[in-house]
């Protein structure tokens, strides 16, 4: 699993991969966090507010990420050529994970330092005051790879089943842009259940159901999504 | 140089996609150290056949063995079996030496083979340059390079003369050669005969899943005549029969 895991950092020094999805990352994280201060009558004392705000489109970039982790190796064809190199094909879908995870852990380290550098400009520009924040961002941080990791987690589930970047990237923006959203406004038990909200609940967005329950949920939602991944891709055959 | 063994074994191998049976029942069998041809017109099944050999696709029924070792375990055999599948399928924006690294590294091989086996497709001086500004042929020798690294005893090549001009044709030829004499079996595919008669020693022939022939390629050749025309014949007599 070390090789697999090697092989997949080397691949992800393509400049267009880690440049466009770390871009994707630290953008969004800046622009939540710049309106998340900027822009409330009274700004949030916790500098790291803006960084549990982008929590939720933060954990659709990584879901994207993992997700074409998978589909561009079916796109390109060279699934075929990793599983003659590693025919264990659960060993290799654990590589590339655990290479995703630990890129997915440096991302968020970097957009938490630039969202409180941010947020720290933004209030001194504005005068207000802000509580200690170090403490919180050692929290946010560690719930906010969690709920990451869960995106991530059912980016993997999908790319293995659906194969198709474009197909997949669809169904997802579709079920976490439109259908939690509508569903949060309109269903009552929705925070209890999907996916995304459960995720907003660990990383502390107002209105959502408690902690314990948010983390519950995620972790069930990663036990799941990673299972069905694994059982797909060492099953399934690789024919195109 | 050429022992008696065998390099690719199959019996009853099977593989259907819903109702349609693309691979029928094949019973296969290549010596080690020969060049085998594996020939078929489009969608015969040869690619699934290739792709059930090396552990991509799951048969539906038969066994087999590759170097010995039952199909079942491909992470058995594969480590001395190198391959070309299809079309080659690199990442386009890594340079063609890098992404021979991404695969020494997935495999457990040595990365210094790696400037020997672009040498060896004529790669050597474009090893550096990123794989979308390849040419066609030299893509298709980058994925010739990636099957020989590990010095594999096995080496499959699915149609690696498609796409190529002339020229490209017959430099193939000599490649596919020049594997061959290190002592290496090849398993070479083409829908055209005429592309592989030249440089196989033993000849398989399938049609719509079935095999039509199989044993070196001067049987083929006995019952007097050209092959193209044993080939042609062999087809029209299996339209005439489904
Ligand atoms: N994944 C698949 N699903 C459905 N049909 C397939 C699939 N792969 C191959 N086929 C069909 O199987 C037949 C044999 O294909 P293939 O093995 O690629 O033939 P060849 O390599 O000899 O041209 C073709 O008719 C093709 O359409
Ligand atoms: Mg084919």
């Amino acid at each position: 699993m070390t090789r697999t895991f090697t092989a997949e950092l080397m691949k992800l020094r393509r400049p267009r991969v880690l440049y466009g999805a770390l871009g994707a990352l630290i953008g969004c994280t800046i622009l939540v966090t710049v309106l998340t201060f900027a822009t409330a009558p009274t700004p949030p004392e916790r500098l790291t507010a803006g960084f549990t705000n982008a929590s939720r489109l933060v954990g659709v970039v990584v879901l994207v990420v993992f997700l074409t982790g998978v589909t561009t190796e079916y796109g390109l064809g060279t699934l075929r050529t990793l599983l003659l190199r590693q025919p264990l094909r659960d060993r290799l879908l654990a590589g590339k994970a655990l290479a995703l995870v630990v890129c997915t852990a440096g991302a968020l380290l970097v957009a938490l330092a630039v969202s409180v550098a941010s947020a720290a400009v933004v209030t001194a520009a504005r005068g207000t005051p802000t509580g200690p924040w170090l403490a919180d961002a050692a929290t946010g941080y560690a719930n906010a790879l969690l709920a990451a990791l869960s995106y991530g987690a059912i980016g993997l589930a999908l790319g293995v089943l659906l194969r198709s970047t474009a197909v997949a990237v669809g169904v997802a923006l579709f079920w976490f842009i439109m259908v939690e959203n509508i569903a949060d406004h309109t269903w009552p038990a929705a925070g209890h259940v999907l996916p995304g909200l459960l995720a907003g609940a660990v990383t502390g967005i107002p209105g959502s159901v408690p902690y314990s329950h948010g983390l519950a949920g995620v972790l069930v939602y990663i036990a799941l999504a990673v299972t069905a991944g694994f059982i797909a891709f060492s099953r399934r055959d690789v024919s195109n | 140089m050429r022992d008696m063994t065998t390099a690719i074994s199959t019996r009853g191998l099977t593989k259907r996609y819903g109702a349609r049976t693309v691979v029928d029942h094949l019973d296969l069998d290549v010596p080690a150290g020969v060049v085998a041809g594996f020939v078929g017109p489009n969608g015969a099944g040869k690619t699934t056949t290739l792709r059930m050999l090396l552990g991509l696709v799951r048969p539906d029924a038969g066994t087999g063995s590759v170097n010995g070792v039952p199909l079942t375990q491909p992470a058995g055999y594969l480590p001395r079996v190198g391959a070309l599948i299809e079309s080659p399928a690199f990442y386009p924006g890594l340079s063609g030496a890098r992404n021979l690294a991404v695969q020494a590294t997935l495999g457990g091989l040595d990365p210094a083979g790696i400037p020997a086996v672009l040498e060896r497709v004529g790669l050597a001086a474009r090893g550096a340059s990123s794989y979308q500004s390849y040419s066609l042929g030299m893509r298709q020798r980058l994925g010739i390079a990636a099957a020989l690294l590990g010095d594999p005893a096995l080496v499959v090549l699915d149609e690696p003369t498609n796409g190529l001009d002339p020229a490209g044709i017959r430099e193939m030829r000599g490649i596919v050669r020049s594997i061959n004499q290190d002592g290496r079996t090849v398993l070479v595919s083409s829908h055209l005969l005429a592309e592989v008669e030249q440089v196989c020693d033993w000849l398989i022939v399938i049609g719509e899943g079935r095999r039509l022939f199989q044993g070196p390629t001067r049987d083929l050749l006995a019952g007097g005549g050209d092959l193209e025309e044993h080939y042609l014949s062999m087809f029209t007599s299996t339209e005439g029969t489904s």
